[in-house]
């Protein structure tokens, strides 16, 4: 389907804290130290709160914080100001810039996000504009970036129900590169490779790896509707299925405001009643325990919606939903409405009551709302309904494991952004600009094309995070990319398992550079790794010297074999190949035997 | 690029004017937002402020908004008549606000500001704001205390059943102290209060503050001057402490206020309960104002190698008195006879030597040690039992205030007037 999207990519950077000098480590246990505090709306402020903040705000929640003592400090609990600027994080900030071709800004300025729903100690986030007017390369197509900002990560969601919001402070802080992207046209699936491919792109970089480390918002609109911004996918495998979704919801939307828009003027002459009355001897669970909880029920009637509620607007979810969803955010309780009643345990006589008691003709509908009292319910339904059936409300959706999408708050403006106080403006020093300017024009293809990698290669070193270690060794030592991952990464993640062992990296670039000079044959890595893991030999040299792994030359190899094939009468490689091993050891590679056994097999 | 091209538009401009510039070879939309020494801060249309060199920016076009930008919403409160708690509000962190679009802090707000802060504290009574003063209260001045004391005790002869006195908190354990000195007897509870981080934040401690202090102004049946802060680093409870027996003792945290030498008197809850811990001094049947204040008093520290110098520079002064926060018990390095004829100076010209300890914690003692017992042949030297530094210096200018005789000086400034000497030492009243 045609969509237009932007996307914003956060992606996690492996350094220190942004703004202490905490490492971060995620926990899976308990806090250490547990915090509670009250957040307030940001009060204080002449006129301008943001709509988003003074939401969030108005709900105002008791926040738990757990804290560790090895990965927060006082600035996390923000009772502190921040340090400096981590160095590191600023680096790779600069060399993502680099990489994307945008306009740097050597003066950072920090700014206060406002975010009041307590997943930020502070109430807000800081964050800084570090490139301007980028562009990102997919296939033929210029992905406009319109933005890369660098900024702390917020903290991890623990719990959360209505009276309390849990967060683990352990990511809190972590720096952030957030890459904003202007508008793509597009389609879904496209979509999904565009993210897919940027994923890649970030792995070039210093940056964390594991799930939730690369997190992306969408924002979507489709021709005739508004944006609308996606969050918390999950899986971006299956990004496409949530973008048609959200994409469908938007079309359905928009035809109904098309079609029933006209119904927004019966609104005026809406009929509010309590019905706790009406459903006294109701025998639905539902209604028996909003009675003996002491709940209101609050009634509304809508003249000539009939049909309307239960139109179906994408799978599964219709147009009472989303109402629903809206209302359980903002209020706690979600709707029921009669269009999709007898249902919940209420009769239709139960259902045909309520109409009666709301004067409800045939065309007409009814919502109610079960609630704690004292609540203006009533208020919070009116305007959603208003509002869908003016055009697609512009908002924050969550995209759930279902990838289906439900309201999360209203989309926040520029207003939520003020001044960081605590920090200046922030020179950047002319060290990490030359050093992040080796970064220009990076990208996965040029660096495939610059080293001769394959895609299986890059892939591998990019796992293995020896991307540019690898590079540097071939173009020392022209081993090829495939002896260097041999020994790199596949026979020291080897050792790592076998022996539980870490093989230095000093100690790998001797192996490679032997091998390079034939000292050592490619074959007796392993084994020279396993001596050094072991203890049995303090260096390279040493196991060389002590277990007699000096290669030998090929024609001693090609004697031996000869000698094996003629005298012994040996035929088959296997069995020559061992042969070879109990005799030479380690000091020859199976490959040169191969080549010269199939010569002299050949032409004997 | 023209240099210094910005010069003759930027003039004209003023926050939140749309501009047009051309910076690094873009040209560029963007909102005036201020000028800085060597910078233009740009506001983009992303909500990010960007800091563009006035060197590299040519400003091509600006637009006059023609909107002045005005105080929104600077809604004053009707003030109540015959209110139940008056708010003394004298500056600082909780009375400052930022502007959001220069980052710039206003130090003066309107009042219902503390109403937004705090709106449950209307649960307490009919309540009235009395802006006085609006400083950091590292400026304020001891006459600044004497304006305190008297607002609050026209506040409580307007019949106020209680005081709240709103300062930055750096020198909240100074004015408190003075407070019980001023006000003394207090016929109802005066309860200091601030903030510790800017009420721009969602975590600001202001709110909880303001509410738990309007309670304990509100519900507390002490008639004392209190310092009513958080207890800890949870928005749960704050304590409620003697002002001239406690001390800011971090220089970020929401809990820095903390007994020395004494436990909190008491704990307010956001729920409105108050919870007693120990003895404090009850409401009197009237408050006394006495505004008597000798300010010629000055306040060392002793240090290895300090020398006898400075003693001496503020005698030849004329200083009324000094108070020294010794070391240990209230040792000074008399091995240096700098120090020694500088005390023999001080004797000679009858100024009373205050000696507390820089150890904060527990009481000074002239016995203990030789140096001790040379020193305590002044009769000028003066201890002070576990009286905070602080405390003892506000003291010092009360007593100077009344008598400069030294025997009075020293039987005043060593008896208990308003809780700030203990005679006994508790157990459990260390690092609380």
């Amino acid at each position: 389907m045609k969509i237009r999207c932007g996307f914003e990519w956060h992606v996690q950077l492996n350094t220190g804290k942004l703004f202490c000098r905490c490492r971060p480590k995620m926990h899976d246990e308990d806090g250490e130290i547990k915090l509670k505090r009250l957040f307030k709306p940001s009060f204080g402020e002449s006129g301008r709160v943001d709509e988003s903040a003074a939401f969030e705000g108005s709900k105002a929640k008791e926040i738990l914080y757990d804290t560790y003592k090895d990965s927060d400090c006082l600035v996390d609990i923000d009772e502190e100001p921040p340090h400096e600027v981590d160095r590191e994080a600023l680096e790779i900030a600069f060399e993502f810039g680099n990489a994307l071709k945008a306009t740097l800004l050597d003066n950072i300025i920090f700014m206060r996000k406002t975010i009041v729903d307590g997943s930020n100690t502070s109430g807000f986030q800081r964050t800084a504009t570090v490139g301007i007017d980028g562009e990102f390369r997919f296939k033929d197509k210029k992905i406009e970036i319109s933005s890369i900002s660098l900024e702390e990560d917020s903290a991890r969601k623990a719990e959360e129900n209505q009276q309390l919001t849990s967060y683990k402070l352990d990511r809190l802080g972590i720096p952030l590169i957030e890459v904003a992207t202007g508008i793509i046209e597009t389609d879904e699936e496209e979509a999904k490779e565009i993210a897919l491919a940027f994923g890649r792109f970030t792995r070039l970089f210093n940056v964390r790896r594991g799930l939730g480390t690369i997190r992306q918002d969408v924002n979507l609109s489709i021709e005739g509707g508004r944006r609308v911004e996606l969050k918390g996918f999950q899986n971006i495998r299956e990004m496409d299925k949530a973008i048609l979704n959200e994409a469908k919801r938007q079309e359905s939307l928009i035809r109904i405001a098309k079609d029933k828009g006209y119904l927004k003027d019966n609104m005026g002459a809406a009929v509010v009643k309590e019905i706790s009355s009406v459903l006294q001897n109701s025998s639905s669970n539902l209604i028996k325990k909003a009675i003996s909880q002491n709940k209101e029920i609050t009634a509304i009637k809508f003249e000539g919606f009939k049909g309307l509620f239960g139109t179906n607007i994408t799978e599964g979810k219709r147009f009472g939903t989303e109402v629903s969803d809206y209302l359980r955010i903002k209020a706690g309780s979600g709707i029921i409405h009669s269009d999709e009643l007898p249902n919940y345990g209420i009769t239709q006589a139960e259902s045909d009551r309520i109409s009666e008691f709301l004067g409800c003709g045939k065309n007409d509908a009814f919502v109610f709302s079960i609630h704690d009292k004292g609540q203006h319910i009533a208020e919070h339904i009116i305007r959603r309904i208003s509002d869908l059936l003016t055009l697609v409300p512009s908002e924050v959706r969550l995209v759930k494991d279902d990838n289906s999408t439900s309201f999360l708050r209203p989309l926040g403006g520029k207003d939520r952004m003020y001044i960081e106080t605590d920090l200046p403006v922030i020179k950047v020093d002319s060290e990490i600009v030359k050093k992040a300017s080796k970064y220009k024009g990076f990208s996965v293809d040029a660096i495939k094309e610059k080293y001769g990698l394959t895609d299986e290669y890059l892939e591998q070193l990019i796992n293995a995070n020896r991307l540019y270690e690898a590079i540097e060794a071939n173009q020392k030592l022209k081993l090829g990319f495939n002896v260097i991952i041999g020994v790199m990464v596949e026979d020291r993640n080897y050792i790592r398992h076998k022996l539980g062992a870490e093989i230095k990296d000093e100690t790998v670039y001797n192996v490679l550079k032997s091998i390079a000079l034939d000292r050592i044959s490619r074959d007796a890595s392993r084994r020279v790794f396993e001596l050094i893991a072991l203890g049995k030999a303090g260096s390279v040299e040493e196991a060389v010297q002590k277990f007699g792994l000096k290669k030998i030359d090929l024609k001693t190899l090609e004697a031996e074999i000869r000698r094996l094939v003629e005298k012994d009468k040996l035929s088959r490689y296997d069995t020559l190949i061992t042969n070879l091993r109990d005799r030479l050891g380690f000091s020859f590679d199976a490959k040169d035997a191969y080549e010269i056994a199939s010569r002299l097999l050949k032409n004997g | 690029m023209e240099k210094n091209s910005f010069k003759p538009a930027v003039g004209k401009l003023s926050t939140g004017d749309p501009i047009e510039f051309a910076f690094k070879g873009k040209n560029m939309h963007g909102e005036f937002v201020k000028e800085e020494e060597s910078f233009l801060l740009i506001k983009l249309s992303s909500g990010y402020d960007i800091a563009v060199p006035k060197n590299e920016i040519k400003i091509i076009k600006a637009i006059k908004s023609g909107i002045a930008r005005k105080e929104k919403n600077a809604g004053e409160e009707k003030p109540e008549k015959n209110p139940d708690i008056v708010i003394v509000t004298t500056g600082g962190t909780i009375s400052s606000k930022i502007d959001y679009e220069t980052g710039g802090v206003s130090p003066t707000v309107p009042s219902d500001y503390y109403f937004n802060l705090a709106p449950k504290m209307r649960d307490y009574g009919k309540i009235a704001i009395k802006p006085i003063m609006s400083v950091l209260s590292e400026n304020m001045q001891p006459s600044d205390w004497i304006k305190i004391a008297s607002a609050v005790k026209d506040a409580i002869d307007g019949g106020a059943k209680g005081v709240v006195v709103t300062m930055g908190t750096d020198t909240m354990h100074y004015a408190a102290s003075a407070m019980s000195f001023l006000l003394n007897p207090l016929s109802v509870p005066v309860v200091f209060t601030g903030a510790q981080r800017s009420v721009d934040r969602g975590s600001s401690d202001a709110s909880t503050n303001l509410l738990l202090s309007v309670i304990a102004a509100s519900k507390w049946d002490g008639g004392e001057s209190v310092i009513c802060m958080h207890s800890d680093l949870n928005d749960n409870h704050n304590f409620i402490l003697r002002g001239n027996k406690a001390r800011k003792m971090h220089t970020e945290r929401r809990d820095t206020f903390r007994p020395i030498n004494s436990k909190p008197l008491g704990e307010v809850y956001l729920d409105g309960t108050i919870k007693t811990v120990s003895d404090y001094i009850r409401k009197a049947d009237k408050t006394k104002l006495d505004t008597k204040l000798d300010t010629n008093v000055k306040l060392l520290i002793s240090y290895p190698s300090m020398g006898g110098d400075i003693i001496e520079y503020y005698l030849s002064k004329g200083v009324h008195g000094l108070v020294i926060a010794a070391t240990g018990f209230g040792n000074l390095p008399l091995e240096d006879k700098t120090i020694y004829k500088a005390l023999l100076s001080a004797n000679k010209k009858n100024i009373p030597l205050v000696i507390t300890s820089q150890a904060l914690y527990g009481s000074t003692n002239s016995f203990v040690y030789s140096t001790l017992r040379e020193m305590s042949k002044f009769d000028n030297i003066i201890y002070v039992g576990d009286m905070t530094t602080e405390t003892a210096f506000v003291k010092l200018m009360h007593v100077l205030g009344h008598t400069r005789q030294i025997d009075k000086v020293k039987q005043m400034m060593q008896s208990n007037m308003a809780g700030e000497i203990s005679d006994r030492s508790q157990i459990d009243t260390f690092l609380i």
